[in-house]
Protein backbone atom coordinates (compact mmCIF):
# COMPACT_ATOMS: atom_id res chain seq x y z
CA UNK A 1 0.00 0.00 0.00
CA UNK A 2 2.89 2.32 0.82
CA UNK A 3 6.43 2.05 -0.44
CA UNK A 4 8.97 4.51 0.85
CA UNK A 5 12.47 4.40 -0.62
CA UNK A 6 15.37 6.44 0.68
CA UNK A 7 13.15 9.24 1.84
CA UNK A 8 15.02 12.36 2.94
CA UNK A 9 13.64 15.69 4.00
CA UNK A 10 15.61 18.77 5.05
CA UNK A 11 14.35 21.97 6.62
CA UNK A 12 17.21 24.26 5.71
CA UNK A 13 20.24 22.70 7.39
CA UNK A 14 18.14 20.51 9.67
CA UNK A 15 17.84 16.91 8.55
CA UNK A 16 14.35 15.88 9.66
CA UNK A 17 14.15 12.57 7.81
CA UNK A 18 17.32 10.81 6.78
CA UNK A 19 17.25 8.06 4.17
CA UNK A 20 14.27 6.16 5.53
CA UNK A 21 12.87 3.17 3.64
CA UNK A 22 9.97 0.95 4.56
CA UNK A 23 6.82 -0.61 3.16
CA UNK A 24 3.32 -0.91 4.52
CA UNK A 25 1.19 -3.89 3.52
CA UNK A 26 -2.40 -3.66 2.52
CA UNK A 27 -4.76 -4.02 5.47
CA UNK A 28 -2.22 -3.78 8.26
CA UNK A 29 -1.90 -1.27 11.05
CA UNK A 30 1.59 0.18 11.22
CA UNK A 31 2.73 2.20 14.21
CA UNK A 32 5.40 4.89 13.93
CA UNK A 33 7.19 5.01 17.21
CA UNK A 34 9.74 7.61 18.22
CA UNK A 35 10.29 10.49 20.58
CA UNK A 36 9.01 13.96 19.78
CA UNK A 37 10.99 15.49 16.95
CA UNK A 38 12.00 12.10 15.54
CA UNK A 39 10.56 12.82 12.10
CA UNK A 40 7.24 11.02 12.45
CA UNK A 41 5.09 13.99 11.54
CA UNK A 42 7.35 14.99 8.65
CA UNK A 43 7.17 11.47 7.22
CA UNK A 44 3.39 11.39 7.57
CA UNK A 45 2.96 14.79 5.95
CA UNK A 46 5.04 13.59 3.00
CA UNK A 47 2.86 10.47 2.68
CA UNK A 48 -0.20 12.70 2.56
CA UNK A 49 1.17 15.13 0.02
CA UNK A 50 0.99 18.13 2.32
CA UNK A 51 4.78 18.31 2.31
CA UNK A 52 7.29 17.60 -0.43
CA UNK A 53 10.29 15.31 0.00
CA UNK A 54 13.83 16.55 -0.51
CA UNK A 55 14.72 13.26 -2.13
CA UNK A 56 13.56 9.69 -2.27
CA UNK A 57 10.52 7.94 -3.67
CA UNK A 58 7.15 7.53 -2.04
CA UNK A 59 4.36 5.46 -3.58
CA UNK A 60 0.91 5.43 -2.06
CA UNK A 61 -1.68 2.99 -3.43
CA UNK A 62 0.54 2.60 -6.48
CA UNK A 63 0.80 6.33 -7.18
CA UNK A 64 4.01 8.31 -6.97
CA UNK A 65 3.17 11.12 -4.52
CA UNK A 66 5.30 13.54 -6.48
CA UNK A 67 4.20 12.78 -10.02
CA UNK A 68 0.64 11.66 -9.36
CA UNK A 69 0.06 13.63 -6.22
CA UNK A 70 -3.66 14.08 -6.74
CA UNK A 71 -4.41 10.40 -7.23
CA UNK A 72 -2.25 9.54 -4.23
CA UNK A 73 -3.98 12.11 -2.05
CA UNK A 74 -7.39 10.83 -3.10
CA UNK A 75 -6.51 7.44 -1.60
CA UNK A 76 -5.60 8.89 1.80
CA UNK A 77 -7.42 10.16 4.83
CA UNK A 78 -5.14 12.24 7.01
CA UNK A 79 -5.53 13.30 10.62
CA UNK A 80 -2.72 15.74 11.46
CA UNK A 81 -1.39 16.24 14.98
CA UNK A 82 -3.80 19.14 15.43
CA UNK A 83 -7.12 18.25 13.78
CA UNK A 84 -7.70 20.55 10.77
CA UNK A 85 -11.05 21.94 11.88
CA UNK A 86 -13.02 25.09 11.08
CA UNK A 87 -14.29 26.23 14.49
CA UNK A 88 -17.10 28.28 12.99
CA UNK A 89 -18.64 25.32 11.15
CA UNK A 90 -21.09 22.76 12.42
CA UNK A 91 -19.88 19.17 12.60
CA UNK A 92 -22.13 17.90 9.81
CA UNK A 93 -21.43 20.69 7.36
CA UNK A 94 -17.71 20.45 8.11
CA UNK A 95 -17.73 16.73 7.28
CA UNK A 96 -19.80 17.47 4.20
CA UNK A 97 -17.12 19.95 3.09
CA UNK A 98 -14.37 17.39 3.75
CA UNK A 99 -16.29 14.86 1.64
CA UNK A 100 -16.65 17.38 -1.19
CA UNK A 101 -12.95 18.19 -1.11
CA UNK A 102 -12.10 14.51 -1.31
CA UNK A 103 -14.29 14.12 -4.35
CA UNK A 104 -17.19 12.13 -2.93
CA UNK A 105 -19.94 12.28 -5.57
CA UNK A 106 -23.12 14.10 -4.62
CA UNK A 107 -25.37 11.04 -4.49
CA UNK A 108 -23.33 9.20 -1.88
CA UNK A 109 -22.22 12.25 0.09
CA UNK A 110 -25.02 12.32 2.62
CA UNK A 111 -24.78 8.61 3.25
CA UNK A 112 -21.02 8.70 3.79
CA UNK A 113 -21.20 11.74 6.06
CA UNK A 114 -23.86 10.00 8.16
CA UNK A 115 -21.74 6.88 8.28
CA UNK A 116 -18.66 8.81 9.44
CA UNK A 117 -20.73 10.56 12.11
CA UNK A 118 -21.97 7.23 13.48
CA UNK A 119 -18.57 5.56 13.30
CA UNK A 120 -16.76 8.36 15.09
CA UNK A 121 -19.51 8.54 17.71
CA UNK A 122 -20.57 12.06 16.82
CA UNK A 123 -24.32 11.53 16.54
CA UNK A 124 -25.17 13.66 19.57
CA UNK A 125 -23.00 16.61 18.46
CA UNK A 126 -23.60 16.50 14.68
CA UNK A 127 -25.46 19.82 14.75
CA UNK A 128 -23.12 21.64 17.11
CA UNK A 129 -20.48 24.23 16.29
CA UNK A 130 -17.01 22.68 16.33
CA UNK A 131 -15.87 25.64 18.45
CA UNK A 132 -18.12 24.43 21.27
CA UNK A 133 -16.85 20.85 21.34
CA UNK A 134 -14.56 19.30 23.94
CA UNK A 135 -11.09 18.16 22.98
CA UNK A 136 -12.19 14.54 22.83
CA UNK A 137 -15.00 15.32 20.41
CA UNK A 138 -12.77 17.52 18.30
CA UNK A 139 -10.33 14.65 17.97
CA UNK A 140 -13.20 12.42 16.86
CA UNK A 141 -14.31 14.99 14.30
CA UNK A 142 -10.71 14.89 13.10
CA UNK A 143 -10.90 11.12 12.71
CA UNK A 144 -14.28 11.43 10.98
CA UNK A 145 -12.94 13.86 8.36
CA UNK A 146 -10.09 11.45 7.66
CA UNK A 147 -12.39 8.51 6.95
CA UNK A 148 -15.44 10.25 5.45
CA UNK A 149 -14.45 9.38 1.86
CA UNK A 150 -13.61 5.80 2.85
CA UNK A 151 -9.97 5.98 1.77
CA UNK A 152 -7.89 2.86 1.34
CA UNK A 153 -5.29 4.37 3.64
CA UNK A 154 -5.70 6.22 6.93
CA UNK A 155 -2.79 8.25 8.29
CA UNK A 156 -3.32 9.27 11.91
CA UNK A 157 -0.72 11.46 13.57
CA UNK A 158 -0.74 10.92 17.35
CA UNK A 159 -4.46 10.15 17.40
CA UNK A 160 -4.62 9.82 21.19
CA UNK A 161 -2.23 12.56 22.29
CA UNK A 162 -3.64 14.80 24.98
CA UNK A 163 -6.82 12.80 25.57
CA UNK A 164 -7.98 11.45 28.90
CA UNK A 165 -7.82 7.67 29.46
CA UNK A 166 -11.48 7.09 28.60
CA UNK A 167 -11.13 9.03 25.35
CA UNK A 168 -7.90 7.16 24.56
CA UNK A 169 -9.80 3.90 24.96
CA UNK A 170 -12.56 5.17 22.64
CA UNK A 171 -10.12 6.16 19.92
CA UNK A 172 -8.35 2.81 20.28
CA UNK A 173 -11.65 1.01 19.90
CA UNK A 174 -12.42 3.06 16.83
CA UNK A 175 -9.08 2.17 15.30
CA UNK A 176 -9.82 -1.44 16.14
CA UNK A 177 -13.10 -1.21 14.22
CA UNK A 178 -11.41 0.38 11.22
CA UNK A 179 -8.75 -2.30 11.11
CA UNK A 180 -9.11 -4.56 8.12
CA UNK A 181 -11.23 -2.15 6.10
CA UNK A 182 -8.46 0.38 5.88
CA UNK A 183 -4.70 0.24 5.91
CA UNK A 184 -3.72 2.40 8.86
CA UNK A 185 -0.53 4.23 9.69
CA UNK A 186 -0.48 5.86 13.10
CA UNK A 187 2.18 7.48 15.19
CA UNK A 188 2.91 7.77 18.87
CA UNK A 189 5.79 8.46 21.18
CA UNK A 190 4.47 5.86 23.62
CA UNK A 191 5.36 2.24 23.09
CA UNK A 192 2.28 0.98 24.92
CA UNK A 193 0.09 2.96 22.58
CA UNK A 194 1.60 1.37 19.50
CA UNK A 195 1.55 -2.05 21.12
CA UNK A 196 -2.16 -1.69 21.82
CA UNK A 197 -3.16 -0.68 18.31
CA UNK A 198 -0.58 -1.68 15.72
CA UNK A 199 0.26 -4.96 13.98
CA UNK A 200 3.77 -3.85 13.24
CA UNK A 201 5.99 -1.11 14.49
CA UNK A 202 8.57 1.16 12.88
CA UNK A 203 10.88 2.98 15.26
CA UNK A 204 12.50 6.19 14.12
CA UNK A 205 14.69 8.65 15.93
CA UNK A 206 16.55 11.72 14.72
CA UNK A 207 15.09 11.12 11.28
CA UNK A 208 16.57 7.63 10.95
CA UNK A 209 14.95 4.24 10.98
CA UNK A 210 16.09 2.33 14.06
CA UNK A 211 13.99 -0.78 13.78
CA UNK A 212 11.14 -2.27 11.81
CA UNK A 213 8.64 -2.48 10.48
CA UNK A 214 8.39 -5.62 12.58
CA UNK A 215 5.84 -7.21 14.85
CA UNK A 216 6.14 -6.59 18.55
CA UNK A 217 7.56 -10.07 19.09
CA UNK A 218 10.18 -9.56 16.43
CA UNK A 219 11.06 -6.15 17.80
CA UNK A 220 12.95 -7.57 20.75
CA UNK A 221 15.28 -9.40 18.46
CA UNK A 222 15.69 -6.48 16.10
CA UNK A 223 16.64 -4.11 18.89
CA UNK A 224 19.54 -6.41 19.46
CA UNK A 225 18.50 -7.01 22.75
CA UNK A 226 19.49 -9.62 25.08
CA UNK A 227 18.34 -9.13 28.55
CA UNK A 228 20.19 -8.02 31.57
CA UNK A 229 19.71 -9.26 35.10
CA UNK A 230 21.01 -7.28 38.04
CA UNK A 231 21.68 -9.28 41.18
CA UNK A 232 22.50 -8.20 44.70
CA UNK A 233 24.00 -11.03 46.75
CA UNK A 234 24.60 -11.21 50.49
CA UNK A 235 27.44 -13.77 50.33
CA UNK A 236 29.22 -13.66 47.00
CA UNK A 237 32.00 -16.20 46.69
CA UNK A 238 34.97 -16.61 44.39
CA UNK A 239 33.15 -19.07 42.17
CA UNK A 240 29.92 -17.05 41.88
CA UNK A 241 30.93 -15.53 38.61
CA UNK A 242 31.99 -18.84 37.08
CA UNK A 243 28.82 -20.55 38.21
CA UNK A 244 26.70 -17.88 36.64
CA UNK A 245 28.73 -17.97 33.45
CA UNK A 246 28.23 -21.71 33.20
CA UNK A 247 24.48 -21.24 32.82
CA UNK A 248 23.28 -21.84 29.29
CA UNK A 249 22.24 -18.52 27.72
CA UNK A 250 24.41 -16.27 29.86
CA UNK A 251 26.83 -14.24 27.79
CA UNK A 252 28.67 -12.14 30.31
CA UNK A 253 28.85 -11.56 34.05
CA UNK A 254 30.27 -8.40 35.56
CA UNK A 255 30.74 -7.60 39.23
CA UNK A 256 29.97 -3.91 39.27
CA UNK A 257 30.33 -3.47 43.05
CA UNK A 258 31.12 -5.99 45.74
CA UNK A 259 28.05 -8.20 45.89
CA UNK A 260 26.41 -6.63 42.85
CA UNK A 261 26.42 -8.51 39.57
CA UNK A 262 25.22 -7.67 36.14
CA UNK A 263 24.35 -10.71 34.06
CA UNK A 264 23.93 -10.29 30.32
CA UNK A 265 21.94 -13.00 28.57
CA UNK A 266 20.84 -13.73 25.05
CA UNK A 267 17.26 -13.73 23.80
CA UNK A 268 16.21 -16.66 25.91
CA UNK A 269 14.55 -16.10 29.22
CA UNK A 270 16.95 -17.61 31.79
CA UNK A 271 15.85 -15.63 34.83
CA UNK A 272 14.77 -18.76 36.65
CA UNK A 273 18.10 -20.57 36.23
CA UNK A 274 20.13 -17.48 37.13
CA UNK A 275 18.06 -16.78 40.21
CA UNK A 276 18.38 -20.42 41.34
CA UNK A 277 22.16 -20.12 41.31
CA UNK A 278 22.06 -16.69 42.90
CA UNK A 279 19.97 -18.10 45.73
CA UNK A 280 22.97 -20.23 46.74
CA UNK A 281 24.88 -17.00 47.49
CA UNK A 282 22.24 -15.23 49.53
CA UNK A 283 20.08 -13.54 46.90
CA UNK A 284 18.82 -10.20 48.20
CA UNK A 285 17.49 -8.69 45.03
CA UNK A 286 17.10 -9.67 41.41
CA UNK A 287 15.97 -7.21 38.82
CA UNK A 288 15.68 -8.11 35.17
CA UNK A 289 15.85 -5.49 32.50
CA UNK A 290 15.12 -6.01 28.88
CA UNK A 291 11.54 -5.09 29.07
CA UNK A 292 10.49 -3.78 25.65
CA UNK A 293 10.00 -0.27 26.96
CA UNK A 294 13.55 -0.19 28.29
CA UNK A 295 14.95 -1.66 25.10
CA UNK A 296 13.15 1.01 23.15
CA UNK A 297 14.45 3.80 25.35
CA UNK A 298 17.95 2.42 25.18
CA UNK A 299 17.81 2.15 21.40
CA UNK A 300 16.61 5.73 21.17
CA UNK A 301 19.27 6.97 23.56
CA UNK A 302 22.04 5.13 21.74
CA UNK A 303 20.95 6.37 18.32
CA UNK A 304 20.72 9.94 19.63
CA UNK A 305 24.29 9.75 20.93
CA UNK A 306 25.41 8.51 17.55
CA UNK A 307 23.48 11.31 15.91
CA UNK A 308 25.28 13.97 17.89
CA UNK A 309 28.64 12.67 16.84
CA UNK A 310 27.85 12.88 13.16
CA UNK A 311 26.06 16.22 13.39
CA UNK B 1 -16.00 21.19 -9.39
CA UNK B 2 -13.58 21.39 -6.45
CA UNK B 3 -13.43 25.12 -7.14
CA UNK B 4 -17.13 25.34 -6.47
CA UNK B 5 -16.83 23.51 -3.14
CA UNK B 6 -14.08 25.79 -1.87
CA UNK B 7 -15.93 28.90 -3.07
CA UNK B 8 -19.18 27.70 -1.51
CA UNK B 9 -17.61 27.11 1.89
CA UNK B 10 -15.91 30.48 1.77
CA UNK B 11 -19.14 32.27 0.88
CA UNK B 12 -21.06 30.44 3.62
CA UNK B 13 -18.32 31.33 6.08
CA UNK B 14 -18.80 35.03 5.29
CA UNK B 15 -22.57 34.83 5.31
CA UNK B 16 -22.52 33.30 8.80
CA UNK B 17 -19.72 35.40 10.26
CA UNK B 18 -20.82 38.21 12.62
CA UNK B 19 -17.55 40.02 11.95
CA UNK B 20 -18.20 40.08 8.20
CA UNK B 21 -21.69 41.47 8.80
CA UNK B 22 -20.44 44.21 11.10
CA UNK B 23 -17.83 45.25 8.53
CA UNK B 24 -20.41 45.09 5.74
CA UNK B 25 -22.91 47.12 7.72
CA UNK B 26 -20.33 49.84 8.36
CA UNK B 27 -19.33 49.81 4.69
CA UNK B 28 -22.91 50.01 3.43
CA UNK B 29 -23.93 52.53 6.11
CA UNK B 30 -21.20 54.98 5.19
CA UNK B 31 -21.96 54.48 1.51
CA UNK B 32 -25.60 55.24 2.21
CA UNK B 33 -24.75 58.46 4.04
CA UNK B 34 -22.62 59.60 1.12
CA UNK B 35 -25.36 58.76 -1.34
CA UNK B 36 -27.91 60.70 0.69
CA UNK B 37 -25.64 63.73 0.94
CA UNK B 38 -24.82 63.68 -2.77
CA UNK B 39 -28.45 63.17 -3.77
CA UNK B 40 -29.71 65.93 -1.45
CA UNK B 41 -27.24 68.47 -2.66
CA UNK B 42 -28.21 67.60 -6.23
CA UNK B 43 -31.88 68.16 -5.38
CA UNK B 44 -31.01 71.44 -3.64
CA UNK B 45 -28.80 72.88 -6.29
CA UNK B 46 -30.06 71.53 -9.59
CA UNK B 47 -33.05 73.98 -9.88
CA UNK B 48 -30.60 76.81 -9.36
CA UNK B 49 -28.21 75.40 -11.93
CA UNK B 50 -31.01 75.03 -14.42
CA UNK B 51 -32.00 78.61 -13.71
CA UNK B 52 -28.53 79.71 -14.79
CA UNK B 53 -28.85 77.44 -17.85
CA UNK B 54 -26.16 75.05 -16.71
CA UNK B 55 -26.44 71.40 -17.68
CA UNK B 56 -27.36 68.98 -14.94
CA UNK B 57 -27.03 65.21 -15.14
CA UNK B 58 -27.93 62.60 -12.56
CA UNK B 59 -25.21 60.42 -13.97
CA UNK B 60 -22.49 63.05 -13.75
CA UNK B 61 -23.58 64.83 -10.59
CA UNK B 62 -24.86 61.94 -8.48
CA UNK B 63 -23.81 58.52 -9.73
CA UNK B 64 -20.23 59.35 -10.66
CA UNK B 65 -19.26 61.01 -7.36
CA UNK B 66 -21.14 58.34 -5.44
CA UNK B 67 -19.35 55.48 -7.22
CA UNK B 68 -16.00 57.20 -6.64
CA UNK B 69 -16.78 57.22 -2.94
CA UNK B 70 -17.81 53.55 -3.08
CA UNK B 71 -14.44 52.79 -4.65
CA UNK B 72 -12.45 54.51 -1.92
CA UNK B 73 -14.55 52.94 0.85
CA UNK B 74 -14.10 49.57 -0.79
CA UNK B 75 -10.34 49.99 -0.70
CA UNK B 76 -10.62 50.88 2.99
CA UNK B 77 -12.99 48.07 4.00
CA UNK B 78 -11.94 45.16 1.76
CA UNK B 79 -8.79 44.33 3.79
CA UNK B 80 -10.94 43.81 6.88
CA UNK B 81 -12.96 41.21 5.02
CA UNK B 82 -10.07 39.48 3.27
CA UNK B 83 -7.47 39.43 6.05
CA UNK B 84 -8.64 36.11 7.49
CA UNK B 85 -9.06 34.26 4.21
CA UNK B 86 -5.72 32.37 4.27
CA UNK B 87 -4.07 33.68 7.45
CA UNK B 88 -6.73 31.99 9.58
CA UNK B 89 -6.19 28.67 7.83
CA UNK B 90 -2.48 28.96 8.41
CA UNK B 91 -2.90 29.79 12.08
CA UNK B 92 -5.42 27.08 12.91
CA UNK B 93 -4.32 23.80 11.42
CA UNK B 94 -7.09 23.69 8.82
CA UNK B 95 -4.66 24.36 5.97
CA UNK B 96 -3.66 20.70 6.31
CA UNK B 97 -7.16 19.64 5.23
CA UNK B 98 -6.83 21.56 1.98
CA UNK B 99 -3.23 20.55 1.34
CA UNK B 100 -3.86 16.85 1.90
CA UNK B 101 -7.01 16.78 -0.24
CA UNK B 102 -6.87 15.96 -3.94
CA UNK B 103 -7.07 19.61 -4.92
CA UNK B 104 -4.47 21.94 -6.42
CA UNK B 105 -3.20 25.17 -4.92
CA UNK B 106 -4.82 27.03 -7.81
CA UNK B 107 -8.17 25.51 -6.90
CA UNK B 108 -7.70 26.58 -3.27
CA UNK B 109 -6.79 30.16 -4.18
CA UNK B 110 -9.27 30.69 -7.01
CA UNK B 111 -12.03 28.98 -5.02
CA UNK B 112 -11.50 31.33 -2.12
CA UNK B 113 -11.33 34.27 -4.51
CA UNK B 114 -14.66 33.33 -6.09
CA UNK B 115 -16.19 32.97 -2.63
CA UNK B 116 -15.09 36.52 -1.82
CA UNK B 117 -16.42 37.87 -5.11
CA UNK B 118 -19.69 36.05 -4.38
CA UNK B 119 -19.91 37.83 -1.05
CA UNK B 120 -19.34 41.21 -2.71
CA UNK B 121 -22.13 40.41 -5.17
CA UNK B 122 -24.49 39.65 -2.30
CA UNK B 123 -23.40 42.83 -0.56
CA UNK B 124 -23.90 45.05 -3.60
CA UNK B 125 -27.07 43.29 -4.67
CA UNK B 126 -28.75 43.59 -1.29
CA UNK B 127 -27.09 46.67 0.11
CA UNK B 128 -27.04 49.01 -2.86
CA UNK B 129 -30.30 48.28 -4.57
CA UNK B 130 -31.45 51.69 -3.32
CA UNK B 131 -29.34 53.43 -5.96
CA UNK B 132 -31.34 52.52 -9.09
CA UNK B 133 -34.59 52.58 -7.06
CA UNK B 134 -33.99 56.15 -5.90
CA UNK B 135 -33.01 57.17 -9.38
CA UNK B 136 -36.12 55.62 -10.85
CA UNK B 137 -38.14 57.96 -8.64
CA UNK B 138 -38.46 61.20 -10.58
CA UNK B 139 -36.17 60.34 -13.47
CA UNK B 140 -35.60 57.56 -15.95
CA UNK B 141 -32.68 55.35 -15.11
CA UNK B 142 -29.92 55.35 -17.68
CA UNK B 143 -29.07 51.70 -17.30
CA UNK B 144 -26.02 51.49 -19.53
CA UNK B 145 -23.77 53.94 -17.66
CA UNK B 146 -25.03 52.61 -14.33
CA UNK B 147 -24.14 49.04 -15.28
CA UNK B 148 -20.74 50.20 -16.48
CA UNK B 149 -20.21 51.86 -13.11
CA UNK B 150 -21.21 48.64 -11.41
CA UNK B 151 -18.79 46.70 -13.59
CA UNK B 152 -16.06 49.05 -12.39
CA UNK B 153 -17.02 48.49 -8.76
CA UNK B 154 -16.99 44.72 -9.31
CA UNK B 155 -13.58 44.81 -11.00
CA UNK B 156 -12.28 46.92 -8.14
CA UNK B 157 -13.77 44.55 -5.56
CA UNK B 158 -12.22 41.58 -7.38
CA UNK B 159 -8.79 43.23 -7.50
CA UNK B 160 -8.99 44.27 -3.84
CA UNK B 161 -10.01 40.71 -2.90
CA UNK B 162 -7.11 39.24 -4.84
CA UNK B 163 -4.66 41.64 -3.20
CA UNK B 164 -6.20 40.74 0.17
CA UNK B 165 -5.76 37.04 -0.60
CA UNK B 166 -2.12 37.56 -1.48
CA UNK B 167 -1.53 39.60 1.69
CA UNK B 168 -3.33 36.97 3.75
CA UNK B 169 -1.18 34.23 2.26
CA UNK B 170 2.01 35.89 3.47
CA UNK B 171 1.68 35.10 7.15
CA UNK B 172 -0.59 33.61 9.76
CA UNK B 173 -1.28 37.04 11.24
CA UNK B 174 -4.58 38.58 10.17
CA UNK B 175 -3.47 41.98 11.41
CA UNK B 176 -0.38 41.86 9.25
CA UNK B 177 -2.49 40.75 6.28
CA UNK B 178 -4.83 43.73 6.73
CA UNK B 179 -1.94 46.19 7.02
CA UNK B 180 -0.25 44.81 3.93
CA UNK B 181 -3.36 44.96 1.79
CA UNK B 182 -4.12 48.49 2.99
CA UNK B 183 -0.58 49.54 2.15
CA UNK B 184 -0.79 48.08 -1.36
CA UNK B 185 -4.32 49.25 -2.15
CA UNK B 186 -3.95 52.75 -0.71
CA UNK B 187 -0.62 53.20 -2.46
CA UNK B 188 -2.20 52.22 -5.77
CA UNK B 189 -5.14 54.52 -5.05
CA UNK B 190 -3.17 57.55 -3.95
CA UNK B 191 -0.49 57.28 -6.63
CA UNK B 192 -3.27 58.27 -9.02
CA UNK B 193 -3.08 61.86 -7.71
CA UNK B 194 0.26 62.17 -9.53
CA UNK B 195 -1.79 62.22 -12.71
CA UNK B 196 -2.12 65.99 -12.32
CA UNK B 197 1.62 66.46 -12.80
CA UNK B 198 3.55 66.78 -16.03
CA UNK B 199 6.36 64.47 -17.10
CA UNK B 200 7.30 61.06 -15.72
CA UNK B 201 5.38 61.46 -12.44
CA UNK B 202 2.22 62.23 -14.29
CA UNK B 203 2.81 59.21 -16.47
CA UNK B 204 3.29 56.97 -13.41
CA UNK B 205 0.15 58.37 -11.83
CA UNK B 206 -1.87 57.79 -14.96
CA UNK B 207 -0.64 54.25 -15.54
CA UNK B 208 -0.39 52.99 -11.98
CA UNK B 209 -3.21 54.87 -10.30
CA UNK B 210 -6.11 52.62 -9.39
CA UNK B 211 -8.35 55.66 -8.96
CA UNK B 212 -7.55 56.86 -12.49
CA UNK B 213 -8.64 53.58 -14.06
CA UNK B 214 -11.63 53.25 -11.76
CA UNK B 215 -12.98 56.76 -12.41
CA UNK B 216 -13.45 56.02 -16.11
CA UNK B 217 -16.04 53.40 -15.17
CA UNK B 218 -17.87 55.80 -12.85
CA UNK B 219 -18.24 58.15 -15.81
CA UNK B 220 -19.84 55.35 -17.77
CA UNK B 221 -16.82 54.63 -19.95
CA UNK B 222 -15.50 51.12 -20.59
CA UNK B 223 -11.99 51.21 -21.95
CA UNK B 224 -10.20 47.94 -22.61
CA UNK B 225 -7.06 49.35 -20.99
CA UNK B 226 -8.87 49.96 -17.71
CA UNK B 227 -10.46 46.51 -17.72
CA UNK B 228 -7.08 44.97 -18.50
CA UNK B 229 -5.47 46.94 -15.67
CA UNK B 230 -7.82 45.48 -13.07
CA UNK B 231 -7.62 41.96 -14.50
CA UNK B 232 -3.85 42.12 -14.54
CA UNK B 233 -3.69 43.23 -10.91
CA UNK B 234 -6.14 40.47 -9.97
CA UNK B 235 -4.19 37.74 -11.75
CA UNK B 236 -0.86 38.95 -10.40
CA UNK B 237 -2.16 38.94 -6.83
CA UNK B 238 -3.77 35.51 -7.25
CA UNK B 239 -0.49 34.21 -8.60
CA UNK B 240 1.35 35.42 -5.49
CA UNK B 241 -1.23 33.73 -3.28
CA UNK B 242 -1.01 30.47 -5.26
CA UNK B 243 2.77 30.45 -5.00
CA UNK B 244 2.54 30.97 -1.25
CA UNK B 245 0.03 28.16 -0.82
CA UNK B 246 2.14 25.83 -2.95
CA UNK B 247 5.22 26.78 -0.93
CA UNK B 248 3.64 25.21 2.15
CA UNK B 249 4.75 21.93 0.68
CA UNK B 250 8.33 23.14 0.56
CA UNK B 251 8.79 24.88 3.86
Amino acid sequence: MIEVEHLTRRYGSLLAVDDVSFAVRKGEVLGFLGPNGAGKTTTMRILCGSLGATSGKVHVAGHDVRKRSRAARAAIGYLPEVPPLYPSMRVRSYLDFAARLRGVPRRSRRELVDKAIVRAGLTEVAGRLIDHLSKGFRQRVGVAQALVHEPALLVLDEPTAGLDPAQVAEIRNLIGELRGEHTIVLSSHILGEVRATADRVLIINDGRRIAGPVTMDELRGELGAGRRIRLTLARPADDTRDKLMATDGVLEVKETDPGRFEVATDDRDVREQVNRIAALYGLLESRSEGDLEELYLRAVRESSDGGEETA
Amino acid sequence: MKLYHVARRELLQYLTSPFAWVVSAAFLGINGVFFAVIAWSFIEFSPEAILYEQQVSVMRDVVAPYLSTVGLLLVLFAPLLTMRVLAEEQRSASMALLLSSPISSWEIVVGKFLGLVGFWLVLFGVGMAYVPITMAVGSTVAWAPLLVGLLGVLLLAAAASAVGLAASSLSSSQMLAAVISWAVLLFLWIVGFLEEFQGPFGWIGEKLGMMVHFDEFTRGLVRSGDVAWFLLLTFAALFVAQQRVESHRWR
